[in-house]
This record gives C-alpha cells, sequence and structure tokens, in this order.
C-alpha cells in the first residue's frame, strides 16, 4: 500500500508544514513512497524525497522578505509590459543555492520516493505535474505529467510552482509558461489519488474552515487579499474532497495537520516572510502534528 | 591497532560527539529560555485565542487601555527576538528547538497563536523599496514659473537642465537607496537672455508612494544649486513615477537677491 505526504501552498506558512514534517520524522512516519507539493509545498516535498529536514529547517528560519521577492514599482512594470507586482529573482537564487546536483542526482536515484511538483500552464490552463519518474497520463485529462529531466528544470518547476500569477511573473519551461499550482490544486492530492495512495498525510498550512472576519473590508488591496483567500479556500476543499471521494469507500482516512486557526489572515497567499513568526509557525506545526500523530496511533511512549 | 584499541577509539569518538551535541544544546537552551520564561509569563494572562485576526486585534486594544504595562511588555518582547534574531543566527533555531522542549502541552499552543500575533503586529519586515535604483542615470527637465516674486517686477522666468546622476544603495543592487548626486549644466532665462551654469544637485528620497505590495513612485526633496556669473541655488519637491515626473523649486539668485518660483517636468533616463 503506497504511503503519501501531500504539501500544499502557502507561501511563508509552508513554515508550519515545515514543523509538522520534522515531527512526521521524530515519531517514525517517515519515508513516504510519494511526496505531492505544490507552491511553498513543492520546495518542502523536494526537501523532504532528499531526505534535507534540517536544510528546510533552516532555510524556513532565515528566510526575510527580501529573499524570496523583489517588490516593483507598478508604473515601470506596466511600461515594460511586465505583468506581475514582484520579481521573483531572490526566490530564484534561493532556489539556486539550496537545490544542488548532490539533492537532484538523491532525487533522481532509483531508491528515491516519486516526487510530484504541480504547477499550471497559462496555455493549457490544466494542473501539470513536474516528476521525477514517468508518470502515465490519465485518459480523464485532469492534468499533465512532465517528467524532470535536469536540474535546471527541476529549478525551475520549483520558480513554476511556487509563482503566483499576477503577483509574480510566470516561469517558462518547454516555450509553456507556468503559475502557481495552487491556482488549481493548493492541496495536490489529484497525483496522489491516480497512483492509488491508500496512506495519506496532508500538511495543510491553512484551516480547513474558511475564518469569520468581523472587520468590515474596505480597502481595495484588503477585498482583492479577502476574495484570493475565499477562492483558494475552495480550491483546497475541492482537493480534499476529491482525496476523501478515493478513500473513504477503502474505510480510510487521509491524516490531516493543519494549525486551528489561519495563520496570516491579510496574506491568503502568505507574503509575509518574516523569521520569527515563521519559527513560532514552526512550532505551531510540530505541536499540531504531534495531535494529529495521536490520534492516529496513539501518544509516543514515556521516556525512560 | 588491536581490536580493542580500535574499540576505545570509536567509543570515544562517539562519547566526543554526544559531548558537542549535549553542549550545543545546552547553548541553545541557555541562549533563549530566559526569552521564552519571559515570554509566557507575558502571555500567561492574556485570554484563551479567539482565533481571528481581528478579535485578536481587539483583544490588544483593549488590553493597551486597561492595562498598558503588560502591553508595552509583550510589544518590547517582540522587538526583542527580532533584535537576537538579527544579532544572532542560530537564535531562532534554537527558539524554534527549545520551545517545545520546554513544555509542550495545549498551553503551549494558544501562547504560540498569541505570540505570532504579536510577531505579526510589532516585528514589521519591509521589502527593500524598487525606488530609487542605484545606478547611473541621466536626468532631463524644463522648468517654467515667475522671477522677483512679489516684486512689482515679477517676470517670466524658465530654466532647464541636462545632469548626470549617480543614485546610491546600500541594499542589493538595483533597488532601494535613498540619496542621488547629480551634475551637469542648466540654463536660466531671465533678463531677456538664457544663462549658462554648473549645476550640482543632491536629491534625497523621503516617502514612497504605494502600498505593501508595490510602489507607484516616490516623493523627493531637491537641493539645487546654479554656478556661473551668478549663482543660483535653493530647494525643491519633487514627485517621481518611474522616470518622469514633476518638480516644485524655489530659488535665491546671487547679489541680487532675486527669486524664481520653478514649477517643471523631468525625465529620467536609465536609473
Amino acid at each position: 500500500m503506497a504511503k503519501a505526504l501531500v504539501t500544499g501552498g502557502g507561501g511563508a506558512k509552508g513554515a508550519f508544514a515545515v514543523g509538522a514534517l520534522l515531527t512526521l520524522k521524530k515519531r517514525g512516519l517517515f519515508p513516504f513512497d510519494i511526496l505531492s507539493g505544490t507552491s511553498t509545498g513543492s520546495f518542502i516535498a523536494t526537501l523532504a524525497a532528499a531526505d534535507e529536514l534540517e536544510i528546510l529547517r533552516s532555510q524556513y528560519l532565515s528566510v526575510g522578505p527580501n529573499d524570496v521577492l523583489a517588490k516593483q514599482n507598478i508604473v515601470a512594470n506596466v511600461l515594460n509590459g511586465k505583468a506581475f507586482l514582484f520579481d521573483t529573482y531572490p526566490l530564484l537564487q534561493l532556489i539556486r543555492q539550496t537545490i544542488t546536483q548532490q539533492i537532484f542526482d538523491k532525487i533522481m536515484a532509483d531508491s528515491a520516493p516519486t516526487l510530484c511538483i504541480t504547477a499550471v500552464s497559462l496555455q493549457t490552463g490544466l494542473p501539470t505535474v513536474f516528476s521525477n519518474r514517468d508518470l502515465i497520463p490519465q485518459p480523464n485529462n485532469e492534468y499533465l505529467v512532465k517528467k524532470l529531466s535536469s536540474l535546471d528544470m527541476l529549478m525551475s518547476a520549483l520558480l513554476a510552482s511556487s509563482s503566483q500569477a499576477g503577483f509574480t511573473p510566470p516561469v517558462i519551461i518547454d516555450g509553456e509558461q507556468f503559475v502557481d499550482g495552487g491556482h488549481r490544486d493548493v492541496i495536490p492530492t489529484r497525483i496522489v489519488v491516480d497512483l492509488g495512495a491508500e496512506d495519506v498525510t496532508i500538511l495543510s498550512n491553512n484551516p480547513s474552515a474558511q475564518f469569520t472576519n468581523i472587520r468590515h473590508y474596505s480597502d481595495l488591496l484588503d477585498v482583492v487579499l479577502r476574495v484570493i483567500g475565499i477562492f483558494l479556500q475552495d480550491v483546497r476543499e475541492s482537493d480534499i474532497r476529491l482525496l476523501n471521494d478515493f478513500l473513504m469507500p477503502k474505510g480510510k482516512r487521509a491524516m490531516v495537520v493543519e494549525p486551528s486557526a489561519d495563520l496570516d489572515e491579510e496574506n491568503p497567499t502568505g507574503l509575509r516572510f518574516s523569521p520569527p513568526l515563521m519559527a513560532s509557525w514552526m512550532v505551531l506545526g510540530e505541536i499540531r502534528a504531534n495531535a494529529a500523530v495521536n490520534n492516529v496511533i496513539g501518544p509516543p511512549p514515556p521516556k525512560v | 591497532m588491536t581490536a580493542s584499541l580500535k574499540y576505545i577509539v570509536v567509543w570515544v569518538l562517539l562519547a566526543s560527539v554526544l559531548v558537542l551535541q549535549v553542549d550545543a544544546q545546552t547553548a541553545c537552551k541557555s541562549k533563549v529560555e530566559g526569552y521564552i520564561l519571559r515570554l509566557k509569563g507575558a502571555l500567561q494572562n492574556f485570554i484563551p485565542d479567539p482565533g481571528s485576526d481581528a478579535a485578536r486585534d481587539q483583544y490588544l486594544q483593549s488590553l493597551r487601555q486597561i492595562n498598558p504595562g503588560l502591553y508595552d511588555k509583550v510589544r518590547r518582547l517582540s522587538l526583542e527576538a527580532k533584535e537576537k534574531m538579527d544579532e544572532d543566527a542560530s537564535w531562532l533555531a534554537c527558539f524554534q528547538q527549545e520551545f517545545l522542549n520546554i513544555q509542550p502541552s495545549d498551553k503551549d499552543e494558544n501562547m504560540i497563536l498569541w505570540s505570532s500575533h504579536l510577531f505579526k503586529r510589532f516585528v514589521t519586515l519591509d521589502y527593500i523599496s524598487p525606488e530609487f535604483e542605484r545606478g547611473i542615470g541621466v536626468h532631463v527637465d524644463i522648468n517654467q514659473g515667475a522671477a522677483d516674486l512679489g516684486k512689482s517686477t515679477e517676470a517670466y522666468s524658465f530654466a532647464g537642465r541636462l545632469l548626470l546622476s549617480y543614485t546610491f544603495s546600500k541594499e542589493r543592487t538595483g533597488t532601494g537607496g535613498t540619496v542621488r548626486l547629480m551634475g551637469g549644466i542648466s540654463t536660466y532665462y531671465y533678463d531677456s537672455e538664457f544663462n549658462f551654469f554648473a549645476n550640482p544637485r543632491v536629491e534625497y528620497r523621503i516617502k514612497d508612494l504605494g502600498n505593501k505590495l508595490t510602489t507607484f513612485g516616490n516623493l523627493k526633496v531637491i537641493i539645487d544649486g546654479n554656478f556661473g556669473e551668478t549663482w543660483i541655488a535653493g530647494a525643491g519637491i519633487g514627485v517621481e513615477l518611474h522616470n518622469f515626473g514633476v518638480q516644485v523649486l524655489y530659488q535665491r539668485q546671487g547679489e541680487v537677491k532675486n527669486s524664481h518660483l520653478l514649477v517643471g517636468l523631468f525625465y529620467r533616463f536609465l536609473k
């Protein structure tokens, strides 16, 4: 029975998933056969597939806003035909520093788990799964698959999977423009279902229920961000429903690790890269993962 | 080397590694333990996390009124985390690691939810401004206005300039400078003729125009001097929208003590 880990999107909020992942490792839930990630989750899935959790931890504890995004002058971008608010050259640099040839080789080794990174093609409008394995495309055409053939392609896929359309530039791979996988799959369960995984752990950086807010939205940006948050919630719910529809007839349920409340209501896509905040989210991820594991397999044996 | 000696060497090495690890853990603990205890102490009287930012903000506002001492304490603790993190790169890793070691319980989750909200509200980490991009640029402007403002001899005034500039930035290339040094030639039309000057200028970015996600320009202060047969010098303010903008200059002219109030348009090439 294939065992899968699904890591959802959420930008800086990915620190929560990293904390949860560290706990899963401590509690002996590693290794996984399939790792599927979107956006920040694709970065987490990749380093988890290479069993480099310490690198992951230190990255999410040290990354500041300018290590990921470069704020832009919108007048300059409009005049220069750049369809985005933030440039991602710092993120690309970060990916280049982190995802080395050694990590790529580990991921491509036969013994490595199946890695799936989801991005969305602007041309086809479909999710595209970049994988270290030759995946067979499904006849229903719900998504496309591409085999990772080089370190450069892996880095581009990671950047593409994290490139929130409108906020950051699309990434060109094989002549096609790709944007954040979260536009179609915030929690990329589709491929996990098709690969037949029945033991599934989901690390979601958002709670299952949309938060209710008592405030009045008056600022244009606030309204736009709130609407994005509502849209993402709908995508997330569909992703989990898809998995449950697959697992429930088999009498199984996915183990979902998620925060009890929204981690950052003002930044639904996770654009607030603040190390102390991310450190606290990481601790929260550890606490929530411990609680979820305790529910499923019971508490750890007492220390002697 | 005999087999027993090999075992002894291996055991000594393992023990050394263990001692080093314990030392590192102890050092980590001592770095953050005091901070975590103070944070826990300050937050223990907070209400259970209400589950939304708006409700948390409401509580913080009421705390500010009812218990300003505690409010100030948690604000300072949040800022202290940022200071410690800036001073010592390993501090956050120790914070994350030691927090769970001290007391993993439901109460800690409440505390972490509150502390993350405090970090959100009191520790601001901004994106570097895209304004005043570092590098060499060329500035041209044309201005018109009034000379001898307020006098009975008030007259038409015109000025134009072509300047080479360099924008300084301490941050990474291409972003976030505050000072721009410029030099070139200018011409002022007064007394029915064009007069030419050497024109040094300093510009200082004082405010970005935009929001947390993007900018559309900046507000800058201008110090501008023109030196030739006489001198014309003064200050002004400019609104720069990417590479074009408007400026208002007020300048005094040499010994004659005339003034020029000019409104102009400028354009910048390159940076």
